[in-house]
């Protein structure tokens, strides 16, 4: 406990020097030159995202690291090999996308790095000190990448929004930590369920509350749910698609993974639903959130025209599906809640390279402009009508079990709560279910105007190929061969449940 | 948890003399505009007095208009790298040899090295940020 | 009854000794700069002009309070005061003689930069209310200044923590009583810190908030009788903690090298005149350099604190650290 241990953060290390060094390419190279920033970053990112993954087999889990700061354990892993997988996702992404902007492809580069960094670093914190500065490293430079069009009036617009809400929402954090700090005379996690077990709560008690309320307010604010959930259509729509695919998918399990480990250290040691999280009043307030953000995405998607709004709606409504796994309080959820993250990874990202793909050709997100991809692309309308069914959670698809999971541990629960949430979840996805096939039908059954030959000839870049491919992998590997990646979701959640 | 970083504390009532400093300087502020408003000619105010000087030349616009964005970048850079600064006190006092520090030299001589180090790393971090900022010409006055 | 010696102490160096070292500082100017072209200087007012500050205080106090009808009132209004306040403060730690400084504090030379930080907005304010484009740009110019070389100036103080080890200002002065005077081992750190207090306090050759030639008189184009001379007050007791600055880190303060001062208050007294004396220099060469030095460019100005300053300080750290390391220790 009381080592520095420096070499276990090598995941980190390796991001921070990839960082630095590409920092100085930057500085070296002019603007027409930026290719090599381009390999270091992919260089760093297998680097360290190989680096995460081998932890699990070469380190002695659980081990920390910085005189116990740091923390390294099966669900640690996971989650790094999750942001691993989509910061490289991402990059491919951007390297089409940046091939029609002429400037800033070092910021660009940097910005995605250090916010990947900061995705890794929340995998590993084990107090609210290390939770918070994880966390501003990530929405910081998710400031900047979503102003990053700077030319263009709606990314600016989106730009500032993100960083009004997003101060708000720290302004929550940071006073709710305050005031566990207040309660636990500690920034650890694991001193709140220290201080509930011996009857220091008492009087703090409320106190306890009142700072746990708070830091999960403001850690709605990043997996986009009521009462923080506004931003997410305007800024998913203004900033750059892969900004935006990015956004959905890392700066969102991040907030997951730390309100995981919040609501774990509000647990009792062994597990039990500790003397907090006992009184139902919490249960009730995650069940009223889930079920909030859930009716808002769902019936918010409905109406919208422009696809990137909509999968910003449907974003919204997918953060209430995945805190219903959340608010079962046990291994079960928790292990759901990992699971739902792995099959969201393949999908929405899925999703978005081909929206990138088209929006190349097309300049536009609007819906009605995908009539016809079927037939003039019929892998890119098959990539996306699986993605989008995974989404709505049918059958043979990666987002139906992660949903089938998420249901299956809340309606375990049996309590009346328990009953009303899953009531209107499945509500959800039933309207959700709709919109998507919408979409859809637009792919398959419209065709597109006449002499409007935008979609004609897409040329797909090779790393983006190979991202439609893995991810279309991914949707129906998570979808049959279910098992071993449910004993994965479980073992992190075990190792979640036995973290000290 | 290194108890002899630990430097005796000072009292509130060590700082009594600058809280006498802070009233009498706002005091003496005070007083010396008070004097000059009593004291002080009244004179007509007429339509020249009560526009901006500008060396004779009809004033155009108001004042409070956009100047360049350098500021705001100076200013940012600033904060930046002031934190930094900051960073370097702590350290710097006790990696400091004299007295009541030079603890460091006597009683834990194998944490020398890791501090110098660990210094190294960070100012060489800065310094890779200083260089960047340089060579992106954030710094430069002569181009817009 | 030592509340009440405080309070007496304090108002004698506040309000008496700082504003007459000031008013005397002006005087000096004037008379230093005269004779330095050739002139005599103010030499009418009592003996050799030595009451011409108090002939230009009265001249102050009667002289017209203009506001002028397009300011913003209460900032205009405020921004003197909030120019003199943190000047006068700042002093507060500065050992002026032995065992003597308004507070003994082991944040020291902390306080020094996170009061005299606070001058910006005296001088921000005041070129922001003013509404006055000469105003505006000599504030932005002035803050901008002062914020780039609040660095070089922070980080040229590193070097010398490094050596003695305590933040406390009289700590640092026994150490040089002790050992030397810091200035010797650090001399180039010297010459950053003095560089980065002549941009600090907009003096010559750093003054372009105030550039005559472009912009009237910069942030103080439209202030008139007590407040500009608020202004002028809060300047010349910035030059004074500067150079007692300049002192106590690099200079031994108020020691000299084989001179032990006798015990008790007489002691005191002369510690305090060697104080005296070594600050009279370094406000001498304050003036020299005004009157001897052309002004830099604005971009001159930048690249000296940004590209050279800083860098150069940030390696005569590492390098301080790596001697103090390599000596093992400084005792």
């Amino acid at each position: 406990m009381r080592e520095f241990n420096v070499a276990l953060a090598a995941p980190e290390w390796i991001l921070s020097a990839t960082i630095l060094v590409v920092l100085f390419q930057d500085a070296r190279t002019r603007w027409d030159n930026k290719g090599g920033l381009g390999r270091t970053t992919w260089l760093g990112l297998l680097l360290a995202t190989g680096c995460a993954m081998l932890q699990g087999w070469f380190v002695d889990t659980p081990a920390t690291a910085f005189l116990g700061h740091y923390g390294v354990d099966g669900f640690s892993i996971v989650c790094k090999a999750i942001f691993g997988a989509t910061a490289l996702f991402v990059m491919a992404m951007a390297d089409t996308w940046l091939k029609r902007v002429d400037r800033g492809h070092g910021e660009f580069r940097l910005l995605a790095l250090m916010a990947t960094l900061g995705m890794f670093f929340v995998c590993s914190v084990r107090d609210f000190a290390g939770l918070f500065v994880s966390l501003e490293l990530i929405t910081v430079s998710f400031y900047c990448l979503t102003a990053f069009k700077r030319n263009d009036e709606r990314a600016i617009e989106a730009g500032i929004k993100y960083v009004v809400l997003g101060a708000l929402a720290t302004a929550f954090l940071l006073l709710g930590i305050a005031f566990i700090y207040g309660a636990t005379e500690s920034l650890w996690f694991h001193k709140i369920a220290l201080t509930e077990a011996s009857d220091g709560v008492g009087g703090n008690a409320a106190l306890l509350e009142f700072g746990l309320l708070l830091t999960v307010l403001g850690l709605c604010f990043k997996i986009a749910a009521v009462p923080f959930q506004v931003w997410t259509p305007d800024v998913y729509e203004g900033a750059a698609s892969p900004v935006t695919a990015f956004l959905s998918m890392g700066s969102k399990a991040a907030g997951f993974v730390l309100l995981l480990k919040v609501v774990r250290a509000c647990l009792g040691p062994d597990g039990d639903a500790g003397i907090i999280l006992a009184t139902g009043a919490w249960a009730g307030l995650f069940a009223l959130i889930a079920a909030a953000t859930m009716l808002y995405g769902n019936l918010g998607a409905l109406w919208q025209g422009n696809m990137k709004r909509l999968l910003g709606y449907s974003s919204i409504g997918h953060a209430g599906y995945v805190l219903m796994g959340v608010l079962a309080f046990n291994e079960a959820g928790f292990a759901a809640v990992v699971y739902y993250l792995m099959a969201y990874l393949f999908t929405v990202l899925g999703v978005f390279a081909v929206v990138i793909i088209v929006n190349g050709a097309l300049r536009s997100h609007a819906i009605t402009d995908y009539a016809g991809l079927g037939r003039k692309s019929p892998f890119l309308a098959l990539v996306l009508t699986c993605g989008l069914l995974s989404l709505a959670g049918v059958p043979p698809m990666a987002g139906f079990f992660g949903k089938f999971l998420v249901f299956q541990a809340v309606v375990q629960l049996g309590t009346p709560v328990a009953y009303t949430v899953a009531f209107v979840g499945a509500a959800g996805v039933v309207v959700s279910m709709y919109y998507y096939l919408c979409v859809v039908k637009q792919l398959y059954m419209v065709e597109a105007p006449e002499g409007d030959t935008r979609l004609d000839g897409l040329v797909v870049a090779k790393p983006l190929k190979a991202v439609l491919w893995v991810c279309l992998i991914g949707i129906f590997v998570l979808g049959f061969l279910v098992q071993p990646f449910v004993a994965m979701a479980q073992d992190a959640a075990e190792a979640l449940m036995a973290a000290r | 948890m290194l108890p002899f970083l630990l430097a005796e504390a000072n009292q509130p009532r060590d700082w009594l003399p600058v809280l006498v400093l802070l009233l009498l300087a706002v005091g003496l502020a005070a007083v010396q505009l008070l004097i000059s408003w009593l004291l002080g000619k009244r004179g007509e105010t007429n339509e020249f007095k009560d526009s901006p000087y500008e060396c004779g030349i009809e004033p155009v616009g108001d004042a409070h208009t956009r100047f360049s964005v350098k500021f705001y970048l100076v200013a940012v850079l600033f904060i930046l790298f002031d934190i930094e600064v900051v960073f370097l006190y702590p350290w710097a006092v006790h990696f400091g040899g004299g007295e009541p520090d030079g603890v460091i030299f006597q009683e834990r001589p194998d944490l020398l090295g890791f501090l110098f180090f660990e210094m190294l790393v960070f100012l060489a971090v800065l310094f890779l940020g200083w260089y960047w900022v340089v060579k992106k010409k954030a710094l430069d006055w002569e181009r817009v | 009854m030592k509340l009440l010696w405080t309070v007496v102490e304090v108002s004698v160096v506040a309000t008496v000794v700082l504003p007459t070292t000031a008013a005397l500082l002006v005087w000096a100017e004037r008379r230093v700069s005269a004779f330095m072209q050739d002139r005599l200087g103010p030499n009418r007012v009592g003996p050799a002009g030595l009451l011409q500050p108090i002939a230009d205080l009265l001249k102050f106090m009667f002289k017209e309070d203009v506001v002028p009808g397009h300011v913003n009132k209460v900032m205009y209004v405020l921004a003197p005061a909030l120019s003199l306040v943190p000047a006068l403060v700042a002093f507060a730690v500065v050992p002026y003689a032995r065992g003597m400084a308004i507070a003994d504090l082991n944040v020291g030379i902390l306080l020094v930069f996170a009061v005299s930080s606070m001058a910006v907005y005296g001088v921000t304010i005041g070129g922001w209310a003013s509404n006055s484009k000469y105003s505006l740009l000599g504030g932005v110019r002035a803050s901008a200044q002062m914020i780039s070389y609040e660095l070089a100036l922070g980080l040229s103080v590193v070097p010398v923590l490094l050596v003695v080890g305590d933040l406390n200002m009289q700590a640092i002065v026994q150490w040089q009583a002790d050992h030397v005077w810091l200035v010797v081992p650090l001399f180039p750190v010297w010459v950053i810190f003095l560089v980065s207090s002549y941009a600090e306090t907009n003096r010559l050759p750093f003054d372009c908030p105030e550039a005559e030639t472009e912009l009237v008189a910069g942030y103080h184009t439209e202030y008139s009788s007590m407040k500009f001379a608020l202004f002028f007050l809060a300047e010349y007791i910035h030059m004074i903690t500067a150079s007692a600055l300049s002192v106590a880190l690099f200079f031994g303060g108020w020691s000299l090298p084989g001179v032990t001062f006798p015990d008790g208050s007489m002691g005191t007294l002369l510690s305090g005149l060697v104080f005296a004396g070594k600050t009279g220099a370094f406000l001498f060469l304050f003036i020299w350099v005004r009157w001897t030095l052309p002004r830099f460019r604005y971009d001159q100005l930048m690249d000296l604190g940004w590209k050279r300053l800083l860098p150069a300080s940030l390696v005569l750290i590492l390098a301080t650290a790596g001697g103090v390391a390599l000596l093992g220790g400084t005792n």
